[in-house]
Formats: C-alpha cells, sequence, structure tokens
C-alpha cells in the first residue's frame, strides 16, 4: 500500500513539475523561458498551457521532418540516458499520461483484455509514423493527427482562452476530438491501453528494459504460483510466466509489493542471468 | 479415441527423437578426434563469454552511447532547433494546423 501511494504521489508530482506555468493558464500563452531547451522524461505536450519542457516525441517528429538529418541525437541520447538507468521506470513513475490512465481505469465499469499482439503497433508507430511518415511527407503525423496529449492538455485549454484560435477549428480538431474521447474510453475499459498500443516514447523506453542497470529478477524457485501479482500489473504482465525484464514492464513494482514469498526482486547492476556454471 | 492416441504416441516418440538428436549434436567427438572436440569446446566457451560479456556491460555500454548522443546533439546545436520549435503555439499538436 505504501508503495501505491508512493507511486501515486511521484506521478502526480510529475503533472505539476511538467506544467508548472501556471501563468499560461491565466493568459493562454505557453512558457518561452530555457526550460524548453530540456525534453520532458515523460508523455507531455509542450503547447500545454504550463508546459516548461519540450514533448520529446514531438521533438523526433519535428527533427525528421525538418531536421538537416532525420534523427534526433540529442533527443534519443536522452531517452537512452533515461533508459540505461531503469528503462520503462519513466512510464510508471514519472508519465502524466499513465497517470492519467491508471486513474479513469479506477472507474467502475466493466473491464476487458488487450491482445497481446497489438501491442506490437506502437513499434509500427514509432519507425513508420515518427520516422518514415515524417520524414517522407515532411508532415508530423503524430502529433497532427493521433497524439491525444496534444488535444486534452494543448488544444481544449488553448481554444478556450484564446478566442482568435476559435475560429481556426477545422475538421482535423474534430477527429482529433473523437480520438481523444475514443482513447479515454478504452483508458476506462482497459488496462493502460495507450501505453501499450501507441506511445512511442513508450516503445523506446522499452527497448531499454533488457540494458537498463536496474532491472527485475524473477526467482522461480521463491514463487507460489498463485497469481496475486496478475491483478495488481498496471500493463497485464503476468511475471510468473514471462520474461521479468519484457518490454511491456513499466516498473511500477507493484507485483512486488504484493508478492508474498518475495519472489520478485530488483538487480542493479548485475545481470539477472542465473550464476554461470563451471565446466 | 484409437487415432488420437496413435497420433499422441507419435507425437512423444518425435519429441523423445528429437531430444536425442539435441543430446547426439551436443556431444563432441571427443574419441574420434580430440582435438577437434577441444576446439569446439573452446569455441562454445569464446561464444558464452561474448555473449555474458554484451549482457554484463550492456547498461554501461547504452549509457556511454547515450552521453555520445546527447554531447553529437548538443554540438550539432539540435537544443536550439528544438527551442525555436517549442516556444511557439504548435498549430499541429492542438489540431488546427
Amino acid at each position: 500500500m505504501k508503495l501505491a501511494f508512493f507511486q501515486r504521489l511521484s506521478q502526480l508530482c510529475s503533472v505539476l513539475l511538467y506544467n508548472a506555468y501556471l501563468a499560461g493558464f491565466v493568459t493562454g500563452s505557453i512558457y518561452q523561458g530555457p526550460l524548453k531547451l530540456i525534453p520532458c522524461p515523460g508523455f507531455n505536450c509542450h503547447s500545454c498551457p504550463g508546459a516548461l519542457f519540450v514533448c520529446p516525441v514531438g521533438a523526433l517528429q519535428f527533427f525528421a521532418a525538418y531536421g538537416r538529418y532525420y534523427l534526433s541525437l540529442y533527443i534519443l541520447g536522452f531517452i537512452a540516458l533515461l533508459g540505461a538507468v531503469g528503462g520503462r521506470f519513466i512510464c510508471g513513475w514519472a508519465c502524466p499520461f499513465g497517470f492519467l490512465q491508471d486513474m479513469l481505469n479506477k472507474l467502475p465499469v466493466k473491464k476487458f483484455k488487450i491482445p497481446r499482439r497489438l501491442e506490437y503497433l506502437r513499434y509500427v508507430i514509432l519507425v513508420g509514423v515518427i520516422f518514415i511518415a515524417a520524414a517522407v511527407t515532411r508532415e508530423p503525423w503524430f502529433c497532427k493527427i493521433i497524439c491525444p496529449a496534444g488535444t486534452l492538455e494543448a488544444g481544449i485549454p488553448l481554444l478556450l482562452l484564446n478566442e482568435h484560435l476559435r475560429h481556426m477549428i477545422g475538421p482535423v480538431f474534430i477527429v482529433k476530438l473523437v480520438l481523444l474521447f475514443g482513447f479515454l474510453a478504452w483508458m476506462a475499459v482497459a488496462k493502460r491501453p495507450f501505453c501499450r498500443v501507441v506511445c512511442p516514447l513508450g516503445a523506446l523506453y522499452g527497448l531499454c528494459n533488457h540494458l537498463s542497470f536496474v532491472k527485475m529478477a524473477f526467482n522461480k524457485k521463491a514463487c507460489v504460483y498463485d497469481a496475486t501479482c496478475a491483478p495488481a500489473c498496471p500493463v497485464d504482465h503476468r511475471m510468473y510466466r514471462d520474461d521479468p525484464n519484457a518490454s511491456r514492464c513499466i516498473r511500477c513494482l507493484r507485483c512486488r509489493s504484493v508478492c508474498t514469498p518475495k519472489a520478485i526482486h530488483i538487480t542493479a547492476g548485475q545481470s539477472s542471468d542465473p550464476p554461470r556454471e563451471s565446466c | 479415441m484409437g487415432c488420437a492416441l496413435v497420433r499422441m504416441d507419435m507425437y512423444v516418440r518425435k519429441k523423445q527423437l528429437y531430444r536425442l538428436f539435441k543430446i547426439i549434436y551436443h556431444i563432441p567427438a571427443e574419441k574420434n578426434n580430440p582435438l577437434q572436440a577441444a576446439r569446439d569446446r573452446y569455441c562454445y566457451r569464446v561464444r558464452v563469454d561474448n555473449m555474458r560479456f554484451l549482457k554484463r556491460h550492456a547498461s554501461k555500454m547504452l549509457l556511454a552511447a547515450a552521453v555520445l548522443m546527447l554531447a553529437g546533439g548538443l554540438a550539432a546545436g539540435e537544443h536550439n532547433m528544438f527551442f525555436t520549435y517549442a516556444i511557439v503555439i504548435c498549430l499541429n499538436c492542438i489540431g488546427i494546423g
């Protein structure tokens, strides 16, 4: 219970920290200070009136569409740096959109499972939409059509605060609004659908899960296979059956807190493999 | 029912055969050619050692690559490009661009 409380606190703090420019919510403008040089670790639109940092997904797309070369070393280096430390821990502990999904999933409605195969879609979006489509068409398609964070955090507040922007509303905004409400409804009935199926930032962090300094380890001998960790997991990951460092795992450590025989561990700076056998 | 049993039996036998082949293939021909066997064992050890080395130092290598990429990006002035992009309201992001 303590861990769950700290996780929620961390998520809430991340929401407040990433969107700490409160004057923007009054004036309808966005922050233009030097902190916009730094990428945001979580998924947070930089056009939100309160946003202090630049959105890494938007920046990656911007560079793929308009940059001198197609891959931004700065943003990829920043993501790899965080990924090398803890893999996908940002998704579990410091992502505002993850927090929103966790909160919406608490609504008392019927829940559905997401098919595992659908989870590969995030890699298709990462490579196909963020890099290839943006580079070929010179348009940021993810921000333009798909991104629900942009509509929720930037579109709706800015249109409410700026009258001159309201006259520019077109069919694209309606499509984005429909997609946003579709995602919100999906978040209520399934566990973290955006993180698992769409999020390109989560896909990049997930690639670092096997290579990170902090890893998850599972002790098969200690596990009693009562599956108490399964309902606690916000991404439907089965520690006792799947790879403990799979790209799906967001390292929220909920499974570890509910595991009574303490079969799930965190290892730092060492391989999670069993020790080498002597020949 | 009988057909299913026969199929199951065949499946089990196939599995056993497969296991047997696997064992045979992993046994080096020590009696026939000890030099060859020693070389095979050595190659296998080197492969395993290399894999273990890569696994053990993967996080350090990723960290080094990340720092290099960050430094490269900063040296190329990418942060300034993003700054000019991030300080204006992104009309694409809000759905009116």
